[in-house]
């Protein structure tokens, strides 16, 4: 089996899988439909369902396709100059697994902290992980930006931006 | 010829003509930063009108307005974070332009277009406003339905190699814009005792996790370009021939704009999708779009800007607001004691028509100060990666928490992202799905509200000209995409309509 028909069938499976779980869990429970409803165009549960049939439809039909016929070849993608300085998969993978890792950390200190502080903290992470070196760069870019961005939401805006425990 | 005169007289002042300017500027500075929504900075500037002369205060909004507009194409264009859902469909090219080192071509298409399409849209406020108003009342909930319906076609159009996958990406789109409360009976959808998703997903944190954040995550897995390394070039501006080019694209998108503008309730969005669909169809080069063509990047800012003057036909002819931002424009007028409608035309001639000069005037600064944004603002295109990308991020949490004040909205934004790049990794297009998000709930109320006054009927979905016009239209433009999918299946070769995307 091929990559990418491994990819389709991995996405045909996927969402066949999201869209049965939508009409036999998400929908029954989160939706709430009024016990009597005129026209049952009108429930509204009655476009989700509608939805996720098509969903599961067409993760079927993808299936089917993948499987059964010969796939066209795609074009291939667009030059990229930076192609040359890809990871291998399993490193890249980890490496973005790691990112999304601390970005949702980051997002779950901005409650307690603010956006600025934890910003400050971040930036030069982030900017180190991807390769930048030079430390002045960093440290004025860390310190700047975050403030910067908070005087101009704050005081140009008029929006507050949270400081959390050091406003 | 008096009235002109003395409209002339009001109009020409030091005050009117700084205002124009100022408002356009503040407007594409606000437009370009993640966050900023055009609504937000003409609200912004509502107090500053209070003690201002009706014609400059409503001037400055107006500016800011127009600049609002054209402001998104910058971020959109460089660095895939698209400010408004309109903006959206600007990055489907120019950020693929702007990768190939194209950036200035893509900036200035999406200018030159934004500006013949406000002047244009200028020109049908002033000579059409009454006949465009009659029209937009003539569109009721079915005439809507049958009009989105038309539009998602484009779905096929923008999906790629695979119609199924583009459906499914699609589907995704439409049920997310499902969460909320439902509109006619008030009960929960997909909120699960999370009672800040009551007002749906706010479409800019899904937008921006769409677009950006993907890039960023995907950047991960890449090793750091060595230092010194530029990300890529500016390149050349566009030339006349590329503006001869997209020109069709340009006055086809307008006159959407305009139409679409013209009914209330309907927006950018829309327009510039259809504007964009349109163009693909019709283009010599449909299998260029999504993957850097300007005339995309052309289209989409036409059918977007071409609303602008639009909008406010509504509002002047009827007293109608047609979105957020007219409201806006709507309470300017009524704080200076004015109402608009029928008889605001017929008992302040003058001051209509010293707004209107103003908005034509608007039009010129619009191409004189977004000549100067591109200059400063394109130079973001040669930050290396590993600087602007955590620049961009930080500038994506400020937008996303900005829109709504909610720092849940950071944590949607994230979430889209990791979808967003799960997307990406299993080649699943993300155009079909951002198409669905922005026009589902449009498409679902108005289904709704068709067979709440059809009371169940379904004829009512052809109940007049208009709505069978865009049935006929809708069919035709699946024929011909289904027709090309068949032959491309057959023939073993990709067809020019199947590969977009």
């Amino acid at each position: 089996m091929s990559g990418e028909t491994l990819r389709d069938v991995l996405v045909a499976a996927l969402f066949g899988i999201l869209a049965l779980a939508a009409l036999l869990f998400l929908i029954p429970t989160g939706v709430q439909a009024p016990s009597t409803v005129e026209q049952a165009a009108l429930s509204p549960d009655f476009w989700p369902k509608v939805i996720a049939w098509t969903t599961l439809v067409a993760a079927g039909l993808l299936l089917v396709e993948t499987l059964g016929a010969a796939r066209m070849s795609a074009p291939g993608p667009t030059e990229d100059p930076e192609t040359s300085y890809d990871h291998s998969f399993v490193v890249g993978l980890l490496r973005a697994l790691a990112l999304i890792v601390v970005l949702f950390i980051y997002s779950m200190t901005l409650e307690r902290y603010g956006i600025v502080v934890p910003s400050i903290v971040l930036l030069p992470l982030i900017m180190l992980f991807f390769g930048e070196r030079n430390p002045l760069t960093i440290g004025v870019l860390s310190l700047v930006l975050p403030l910067a961005l908070y005087g101009f939401f704050r005081h140009a805006a008029g929006i507050s931006i949270p400081l959390g425990v050091f406003g | 010829m008096d009235v002109i005169l003395q409209a002339l007289s009001l109009f020409l002042s030091v005050e009117n003509i700084l205002v124009i300017g100022i408002g356009v500027l503040i407007g594409t500075i606000i437009g370009a930063i993640p966050g900023m929504t055009t609504p937000m900075g003409v609200a912004l500037a509502l107090p500053f009108t209070f003690s201002m002369a009706p014609v400059t205060g409503i001037l400055l909004l107006l500016g800011v307005y127009k600049g609002g507009l054209y402001g998104g194409s910058l971020s959109a264009i460089l660095i895939k974070t698209p400010g408004t859902p309109a903006a959206a469909c600007t990055v489907l090219d120019g950020y693929p332009l702007a990768q190939k080192g194209e950036a200035r071509r893509a900036l200035d298409i999406a200018l030159y277009s934004s500006c013949i399409a406000d002047f244009i849209s200028n020109l049908a406020l002033i000579l059409f406003a009454g006949f465009l108003a009659a029209f937009a009342l003539s569109f009721g909930p079915p005439e809507f339905f049958t009009l989105i319906v038309f539009s998602l076609t484009i779905i096929a159009g923008v999906s790629g190699p695979s119609l199924l996958k583009g459906i499914i990406s699609a589907c995704l789109g439409l049920m997310l814009a499902t969460v909320g409360l439902d509109l006619i009976y008030g009960t929960p959808r997909f909120l699960f005792d999370e009672w800040q998703l009551m007002g749906g997903l706010s479409f800019i944190p899904v937008l921006i996790g769409l677009f950006a954040l993907p890039e960023i995550i995907h950047r991960a897995t890449r090793r750091p370009m060595p230092p010194g390394a530029r990300r890529q070039n500016l390149g050349k501006g566009a030339s006349l021939a590329d503006l001869k080019r997209v020109l069709r694209s340009v006055f086809r998108g307008s006159i959407f704009g305009v139409i679409l503008g013209a009914i209330p309730g309907i927006g950018g969005a829309p327009a510039a999708f259809l504007s964009y669909s349109e163009a693909r169809r019709n283009s010599k080069n449909p299998e260029n779009f999504g993957k850097g063509e300007i005339e995309g990047v052309a289209a989409a800012e036409a059918g977007n800007n071409g609303v602008a003057g639009a909008t406010m036909i509504p509002l002047l002819a009827l007293g109608i607001p047609g979105d957020v931002i007219t409201a806006v424009i709507l309470g300017a007028f009524m704080i200076h004691g004015l109402r608009p409608g029928p008889i605001l035309f017929e008992q302040n001639q003058v001051m209509i028509y010293a707004l209107f000069m103003g908005i034509m005037l608007s039009s010129l600064y619009l191409l004189g100060i977004g000549k100067l944004a591109i200059r400063f603002f394109s130079h973001l295109a040669t930050v290396p990666n590993r600087i602007l990308y955590p620049i961009v991020f930080v500038l994506c949490v400020f937008g996303a928490y900005a829109v709504n004040n909610t720092l849940f909205d950071v944590q949607v934004m994230l979430c889209m992202g990791v979808v967003g790049y799960m997307m990406l990794r299993l080649e699943v297009p993300v155009a079909p799905f951002l198409i669905a998000f922005v026009l589902g709930p449009l498409l679902e109320d108005n289904f709704r509200q068709s067979i709440l006054i059809g009371d169940g009927d379904s004829t009512i979905f052809v109940r007049g000209p208009i709505t069978i016009i865009f049935w006929c239209l809708t069919l035709m433009s699946l024929f011909v995409l289904i027709r090309a999918r068949i032959t491309a299946a057959r023939t073993g070769r990709q067809s020019v309509l199947t590969s977009g995307g």
